[in-house]
């Protein structure tokens, strides 16, 4: 009697701690869009949005700007960005892919107008689970502007993306 | 028929005389000035007018602007407005519209005196009435006229008016019934300051140092004297070539024409930028020559801007664009070199005070250096929004005595963009004072743009003409250029702004402090720069500092003549009798000029107008606290330092006794040890001994501590006198009970002896007194971690100690008396 109660007591705490435990679920893709890579960053890694510097730099971080957006002629031409554009999708000049990057500048450096219609490329994307995320800060900036706005702009994985402009 | 037209003709002309003359008389003002008859001259072109408490500023301007056209807006308070035109009919028009205004309490025509003084009047009048006019008859004048006192000072009573009442006829009739010394309209006046503004083409946008509430950039007035009053610390001084301000930016140009090499410190290695030797800017990276141009721009070479701090140096560090460990080399760089100041407006969008560790630490080689560091807080907020925003990295940095900087706007209130300090943060969320900006972006505040004033790179390049297309971060249309005229006018810009400006605008002040005494330590800068800062903008300030604006916006002349005071002290007794006693002023510049006044008790015995000052008690039964007081007054600047002073013997009735309970009570148990201690309310006693009387028991000490062995039950007093160099006090009774009621359980003493110390806290040696017992006893002393020091065993009841080789510190004293031990505590401080 005392076995059975035993083992019933551990199958209660083993099947309360398999659904105790929360599943990050996986967000849903988009539909297929289009979109333009109007500019490039790289910054400083932090464990968190407000955690200290990791040492680490992040990826190059690459500006997208959807079709038909209502943001292209904003001072900030980005609706969202990501950092898993496969390297070697487009043939970037300097103006938009420096190699001059040290990951302090202060946010994107965005392509000029004579490009920004240039890299254009279909794609699906969803927001990033949480353990996903990647954390940054970038800077040192000059403090007579506004600060970037990357709270209000989402982070996004891309896939199935395809090149539209092939001649590029 | 001709002699009659004649005569008609004569009455017309009377009447026509008569009439005008009449109306020339029924418009003809004045006040009086005591019992003289002022007259004043009437702007007809230029209303004054005061809005209630309630009204919209930004709905008012717009109001005006939508009624008429032509009119020039000058605010000289956040609720009265000048408002002129070149034409009578639209300031006539105005005037009609005006009245359909509920929130309007008074609308004048401006007056001015007969040489041209401004004499503006609203609503409210000062009054002094005469020494025996009762309250009565005061209240019965107030209901006459319908006035109401709103404030009542030792010199002047201010009165509101009636709404629509005209206060300068009212301030008449008060003076008219010959109970008032004085009754006037309280003038908006303002006392000139004997001083020239500079001649830089530019100097009248430069609303940061000097806002009469004149129109600048897009039309914008500011409101007057929300300013850092830098014409009258020019007064003071312009700086001085051996302070060095590090600007860590983008760079500054080499020569430019309002900032020669002369008085920059361009060094190899500088440009952290590139890895270069040439710290100068690159494209239209400007940022940096604002941000020096704000600091040390030329003054009064007919072009261009005046810098804050124009004798100082700038040395130029480009650094941005770089990594935390570039940051942090070229902060190691600045101080390595000799900067006495780093301004330093920019930083990182986090919160997070500890973002980058190497920052962190290079700054606080910074501090360890004794620099004085100076961060912009940041344009995090939007107010507009109710968004508080954040204090960015590293201004947040929690190290005392870093500088953080908000913005204030033309009329002092808080930017839209500068954050509110969040005391509660851990993230040190603090801003410490602020320099006027811009007001507001214009995507948050229509109209708003970047409007303060600075240098530019020459040419075309950097802020003019403007390099972007307009939008929320770059306002200005697209190539716009500002100034565009005026001698080298593209080598300057009315285009900065944020919390970059004020950033260096507190680095200039910190600069011209460190002109006067190069010796301040940064704490004392940060201390400077914050006790004399202007408690503007109608916010909360708790201690001085309020979450909008912390310490208040910057005043660079309260600041100089604050420094310049500090660099004077006084010496001399805390303790004056009825002979001489003389207060020396030091470090008084020459040529300075100073003045001594004393407080009460005193007499002037010699000294007045010299640096050594005698005075004496007035008699030898004075006895109270005092001052002396010195001024200097400079050609600019008057100070006053005082020296609080005791006169005479102690007082007796301003202290009080306790018991090493921190309380004073009146029963104790019997044959019990109680320490006393007697607390001064007033320190300035300048004590010598305390004498003591206990049982009839006489004894003395040199600090007002006293153990007293409580001994039989019974009612009991002890006795303290409070003795200095010119006498002594009445006797303090202290009455209390000895009594076994007054024994916790278990405490009642069976020992009939007890042992006493002195002095305690001692200096070279105790006195240790045994009562109660001709016993032989031991006196073991044990240091705080019990580690015996001394022992001695000795019979008679007065043993000296040595403590002379005792460290500073605390000790416990055992007496062992056969089987049975007490102990004490002693303090040891030499």
């Amino acid at each position: 009697m005392k076995a059975s109660i035993r083992i019933l007591f551990l199958c209660g705490i083993i099947v309360f701690t398999v659904f105790s435990c929360k599943k990050e679920n996986t967000p849903e893709w988009s539909d297929f869009v289009e979109g333009y890579i109007v500019g490039t960053f790289k910054c400083d890694e932090t464990g968190s949005e407000e955690g200290q510097a990791t040492g680490s730099i992040t990826d190059m971080g690459y500006c997208i700007l959807l079709e038909g957006s209502e943001n292209m002629d904003s001072s900030w031409p980005i609706d969202i960005y990501t950092f898993n554009l496969p390297s070697g999708l487009f043939n970037f000049p300097d103006e938009i892919y420096t190699v001059l990057w040290d990951h302090s500048n202060c946010g994107p450096v965005f392509s000029p107008d004579s490009l920004k219609n240039e890299y254009k490329l279909g794609f699906r994307y969803r927001n990033p689970k949480e353990s996903e995320r990647i954390f940054f800060s970038c800077g040192p900036c000059t403090m007579n502007d506004l600060p970037f706005p990357w709270k209000d702009i989402n982070q996004v994985i891309l896939k199935d993306i395809s090149k539209i402009n092939q001649y590029k | 028929m001709k002699k009659q037209w004649f005569v008609y003709s004569f009455v017309a002309l009377f009447t026509i005389f008569a009439l005008t003359s009449l109306t020339s008389i029924k418009e003809r003002k004045f006040y009086y000035a005591f019992n003289e008859k002022t007259p004043l001259i009437s702007q007809e072109n230029i209303l004054l007018v005061k809005f209630t408490k309630e009204f919209d500023r930004v709905n008012m301007e717009n109001f005006l602007k939508d009624s008429v056209t032509g009119i020039q807006i000058k605010w000289h308070n956040p609720f009265v407005v000048e408002i002129s035109s070149e034409s009578l009919t639209t300031i006539e028009d105005l005037k009609l519209k005006l009245k359909s205004q509920e929130n309007i309490t008074s609308c004048h025509p401006f007056y001015k005196s007969e040489d041209g003084v401004d004499m503006g009047v609203t609503d409210e009048i000062l009054i002094r009435f005469l020494p025996d006019v009762s309250d009565k008859q005061q209240k019965e004048l107030h209901d006459k006229f319908n006035t109401e006192v709103i404030k009542e000072t030792k010199i002047y009573q201010k009165l509101i008016c009636p709404k629509g009442g005209d206060a300068l006829e009212i301030a008449n009739a008060y003076f008219k019934t010959g109970l008032v010394e004085f009754s006037t309209p309280d003038f908006i006046s303002y006392p000139e300051l004997f001083q020239t503004l500079p001649n830089d083409t530019y100097f009248g946008y430069q609303i940061t140092c000097h806002n009469t509430g004149q129109t600048f950039n897009d039309g914008h007035s500011g409101t007057n004297d929300a300013d850092i009053d830098a014409p009258e610390a020019w007064e003071v001084t312009t700086g001085s070539s051996d302070v060095i301000i590090a600007v860590l930016d983008e760079g500054v140009t080499s020569d430019h024409p309002d900032l020669p090499n002369t008085r920059q410190v361009r060094l190899n290695g500088s440009d952290f930028t590139s890895g270069d030797n040439d710290p100068s800017p690159v494209g239209n990276e400007n940022h940096g020559n604002a941000c020096a141009g704000v600091i040390a721009a030329t003054m009064n070479n007919n072009q261009g801007i005046a810098g804050i701090a124009p004798d100082c140096k700038i040395m130029p560090i480009r650094m941005m664009d770089k990594p935390p460990s570039v940051v942090a080399d070229a902060i190691e760089f600045a101080v390595d070199n000799g900067a006495d100041i780093l301004s330093n407006s920019w930083g990182w969008w986090t919160s997070n005070p500890n973002r980058y560790p190497v920052v962190v630490t290079a700054i606080n080689y910074a501090i360890n250096n004794d620099r004085v560091l100076i961060f912009a807080a940041g344009n995090t907020a939007i107010h507009d929004e109710n968004n508080d925003g954040y204090v960015t990295f590293p201004a947040n940095v929690n190290i005392q005595g870093v500088i953080t900087v908000g913005s204030s706007d033309r009329d002092d209130q808080q930017a839209n963009y500068s954050p509110t300090s969040d005391w509660y943060s851990q993230n040190n969320q603090i801003i410490d004072i602020v320099a006027p900006s811009h007001r507001a972006w214009p995507c948050r505040i229509t109209g708003e743009t970047k409007e303060m004033w600075t240098i530019d790179i020459p040419d075309s390049a950097g802020y003019n003409p403007w390099p972007d297309s307009g939008s929320c971060d770059n306002p200005p249309p697209y190539e716009e250029e500002l100034p565009n005229s005026g001698t080298n006018y593209l080598s300057y810009t009315g285009r900065f702004g944020g919390t970059s400006h004020s950033c260096p605008v507190v680095a200039a002040v910190a600069a011209l402090v460190l002109s006067i005494d190069q010796s301040f330590t940064y704490l004392e800068v940060f201390d400077i720069l914050t006790t004399t800062a202007d408690e503007v903008g109608g916010y909360t300030y708790t201690n001085g500092w309020s979450e909008e604006l912390g310490y208040g916006r910057v005043n660079a002349f309260s600041a100089v003549c604050e420094a310049y005071r500090r660099t004077m002290s006084i010496t001399g007794s805390s303790l004056v009798c009825t002979s001489n006693s003389t207060f020396t002023l030091h470090d008084r510049p020459q040529g300075d000029v100073v003045s001594w006044t004393k407080g009460s008790y005193l007499s002037y015995v010699s000294g007045q107008d010299t640096d050594n000052y005698t005075v004496k008690a007035s008699s030898s039964s004075v006895s109270g606290s005092s001052w002396v007081k010195a001024t200097i007054t400079s050609e600019c600047c008057t100070v006053t330092i005082q020296k609080d002073i005791w006169v005479g013997r102690p007082e007796e009735g301003y202290d009080h006794l306790i018991n090493y309970y921190g309380v004073e009570e009146d029963e104790y148990c019997p044959y019990d040890v109680f320490g006393f201690t007697l607390i001064h309310d007033n320190p300035t006693y300048a004590v010598s001994y305390y004498d003591w009387e206990i049982d009839g028991s006489p004894s003395t000490t040199t600090s007002p501590c006293k153990d007293v062995y409580t001994g039989d039950e019974g009612y009991k007093d002890l006795y303290v006198e409070i003795r200095n160099a010119c006498g002594h006090s009445d006797e303090y009774v202290y009455p209390y009970t000895v009594t076994d009621e007054a024994c916790e359980p278990g405490e009642k003493m069976v020992e009939d002896w007890y042992f006493t110390i002195h002095p305690n806290p001692a200096d070279n040696y105790i006195e240790i007194n045994i009562f109660g017992t001709d016993e032989p006893y031991e006196i073991q002393i044990y240091n705080s971690i019990n580690v015996l020091l001394y022992q001695k065993v000795a019979k008679k009841p007065v043993l000296k100690v040595n403590t002379a080789k005792f460290k500073n510190g605390t000790y416990f004293v055992h007496c062992l008396v056969g089987k049975e031990a007490q102990v004490l505590q002693l303090v040891i401080s030499h």
